[in-house]
């Protein structure tokens, strides 16, 4: 076996330029693999944190059922035993209460459909970015109840401007249309078109008398260190509420908040995997061409290798070990490289300036351009890489296990 | 003069004809108008209850209303006291609520037409739409039924196709006896179940006899139910057009 790695190894070097330019080939795909794997897995995640943490959290706690068909009445009392159960649990960065409802919004003449949100702002602040989407005014303090933000294209579109007063009609738990004034303390954009022309902030408090909600909410949005604490936080979390006999309540997780997100991401990885494949199968029929010439290059010489006694299998190892020598080389220089480009990009995203950067902007995506340097990306990617060249050394060594020795001395 | 007599036979044979059809078998059209007819009224003047059902909570509001046809109405909440003093002003095809806690006057955009009717499972748009039946839909007698021991014709109406409506398909059951409707049903263009009204325990009301009670059930929120009651009714009396002003809307309750 010794020898044979030996024998391998100063077979690759016999004819340097082939060996040089298989080697770069397999480098450059595993190179390629490896960013184009960073990039998809790194923008992605970059944009699903974003916009989890911009507002809907990592999970929720909400009642049974809500999810499917939300309405005020499905609603449970915070603090009560939730909050202790909250903060029982370990992993957790932050959460805030919210209360969700429909209304009608009213400014003179103009009145619009409103989605109404009752927040807290300080405990929002601490885990959720949303309000830093103010782009006019301020967003209101905490427990000031007679206050509100709008989505920028609700502000719009009632023709009110900062500073108004309003009046927002909905109705609350018990069936009566509760209606209150609220002063315009800011707007904010949001990115999506259907936020910003229904959103309707106020203070938790406010939402609680508007709607006869008192000392209820009906979600808790809580936030984790990354996305990769959440399957973990839903267990812990659920372990925790059934522990508690909180039976009408479930945790779930931003895919389930989110579906069109989680789904979106789905058909993007498809897109990644069908790019990664058609450059897997290039590389193999590269491979598979130089593998093949080298051999058939050398029939002669392993023709009189067979006559003078040398074991077939030991030929066919000894092609194996070769193509294994040359991909081992460029999957480690690929890797490398790789994974620094990842590295790089990872810590300096390209940020988009101008036209683009408003189109990403538009779909609700960020202008960015980021990475991940996940070790495992490395490891996945090179171990097919290695799969590959296998597969691709089966035929030249099929052709070698079946060749005789004097057809090989003979071969031209 | 042999003319005019010919003619005159001619034309009582037709008055015959025509009194033995509307006797037999009168259109579909006819027993709705004639139906829709004795609610109405030219004008009218009430008082009423409305008791919403849900599965969290039941509670009951009064109210009074006026009525000018199909095209104004003025309805002021009277009870409970959180929301006395709240109203709805529908002008032609127009719809706004004074809320009193506020003091301000909303329009409903046309967006929120379908929404609920103060918690109610009756829609803005139901309050909103003043064309007859008749206008918007082909109708046709389907069959005779009995409807809680009433005899009724169930009638079955097609949205036309240009009509600006909602559902796409109702049957409409009308009494044999005086024309009075026993009960709607609503379906939509997939033709689900979506609502059912249910008109009973008629009652003289002046000059005229109506259903006092209206049910609403909401067939896809089971549990869901409203359920109107007058309590008083006049018909046919002088409303001043006053009434139907922004200024009488945003005055206070003592009228």
């Amino acid at each position: 076996m010794n020898l044979l790695l030996k024998l391998g190894w100063r077979n690759i070097w016999r004819n340097k330029r082939r060996s040089v330019l298989t080697i770069l080939a397999i480098t450059f795909a595993t190179f390629f693999t490896v960013v184009m794997r960073g990039l998809g897995i790194g923008v992605w995640e970059y944009n699903v944190q974003n916009s989890v943490e911009l507002f809907s959290g990592y999970l929720q706690i909400q009642r049974i059922g809500y999810q499917d068909n939300p309405s005020l009445s499905k609603n449970f009392p915070f603090p009560g035993d939730v909050e202790a159960t909250i903060q029982s649990a370990q992993g957790i960065k932050g959460y805030a209460t919210r209360i969700l409802a429909d209304g009608l919004i009213s400014y003179r003449e103009n009145s619009s459909g409103a989605a109404l949100f009752g927040v807290e702002p300080e405990a929002e602040r601490r885990v959720f970015r949303f309000q830093q989407r103010v782009n006019a005014g301020q967003f209101f303090e905490a427990g000031s109840k007679d206050e509100v933000v709008l989505g920028y294209k609700l502000l719009e579109n009632l023709r009110a401007r900062i500073g108004d007063t309003l009046v927002i009609l909905a109705q609350g738990q018990d069936g009566v249309m509760g209606n209150l004034r609220f002063r315009i303390s800011g707007t904010m954009k949001l990115g999506s078109p259907e936020f910003d022309a229904m959103a309707v902030f106020m203070d938790l408090g406010a939402a609680q008398e508007l709607l006869a909600m008192e000392g209820r909410v009906n979600v808790v949005a809580i936030s984790v260190a990354d996305l990769h604490a959440v399957d973990r936080s839903v267990q812990r979390l659920n372990g925790a509420l059934k522990h508690a006999k909180l039976d009408k309540l479930t945790v779930l997780s931003w895919e389930e908040v989110l579906p069109e997100l989680k789904q979106a991401m789905e058909f993007d990885k498809i897109g990644d995997w069908f790019f990664l494949w058609t450059l897997i199968i290039i590389v193999t029929f590269g491979i598979l061409n130089t593998v093949l010439m080298s051999v058939t290059e050398r029939f002669r010489e392993f023709g009189v290798s067979l006559a003078i006694g040398m074991q077939p299998k030991k030929l066919v190892a000894l092609v194996f070990i070769e193509t294994l020598f040359l991909a081992l080389i460029g999957i480690i220089i690929g890797s490398l490289l790789g994974q620094l480009m990842n590295i790089y990009f990872e810590t300096h995203p390209i940020t988009f300036t101008g036209e683009f950067a408003k189109i990403y902007e538009d779909y609700g995506f960020l202008p960015q351009i980021v990475s991940a340097s996940r070790i495992t990306i490395v490891l996945t990617v090179a171990g097919f890489m290695v799969l590959v060249s296998f597969l691709s050394c089966l035929y030249p060594a099929y052709k070698v296990s079946k060749l005789e020795p004097l057809k090989g001395i003979r071969y031209t | 003069m042999r003319r005019t007599h010919t003619a005159r036979v001619v034309a009582a044979g037709l008055l015959t004809l025509s009194v033995a059809q509307s006797g037999f078998s009168q259109s579909a059209e006819e027993i709705i108008r004639r139906s829709e007819n004795l609610l109405k009224g030219v004008s009218s003047k009430g008082k009423f209850r409305m008791t919403i059902v849900t599965p969290d909570y039941t509670r009951t509001m009064e109210m009074r209303s006026w009525w000018v046809g199909e095209e104004k109405a003025l309805i002021e909440i009277t009870a409970p006291r959180r929301e006395a003093g709240n109203k709805t002003l529908k002008v032609n095809n127009e719809l706004w609520m004074y809320l009193r806690n506020t003091e301000t006057t909303i329009k409903i955009p046309p967006s929120m037409m379908l929404q609920s009717w103060n918690g109610s499972d009756f829609t803005n748009d139901d309050l909103v739409r003043e064309s007859s039946l008749v206008d918007d839909y082909a109708m046709k007698i389907l069959s005779d039924e009995v409807v809680e021991t009433e005899p009724c014709w169930k009638i079955e109406l097609l949205p036309k196709p240009t009509a600006p409506v909602v559902w796409g398909k109702i049957y409409h059951w009308v009494r044999k006896k005086d024309y009075l409707p026993s009960r709607t049903e609503y379906y939509d263009e997939k033709g689900a179940l979506m609502r059912t009204l249910i008109y009973s325990n008629v009652k003289q009301f002046g000059s005229r006899r109506v259903p006092s009670k209206w049910l609403m059930l909401n067939n896809i929120k089971p549990g869901h139910t409203t359920e109107f009651e007058y309590l008083e009714a006049q018909f046919d009396i002088r409303l001043s057009d006053r009434i139907f002003s922004f200024q009488e809307l945003e005055k206070g309750r003592n009228r």
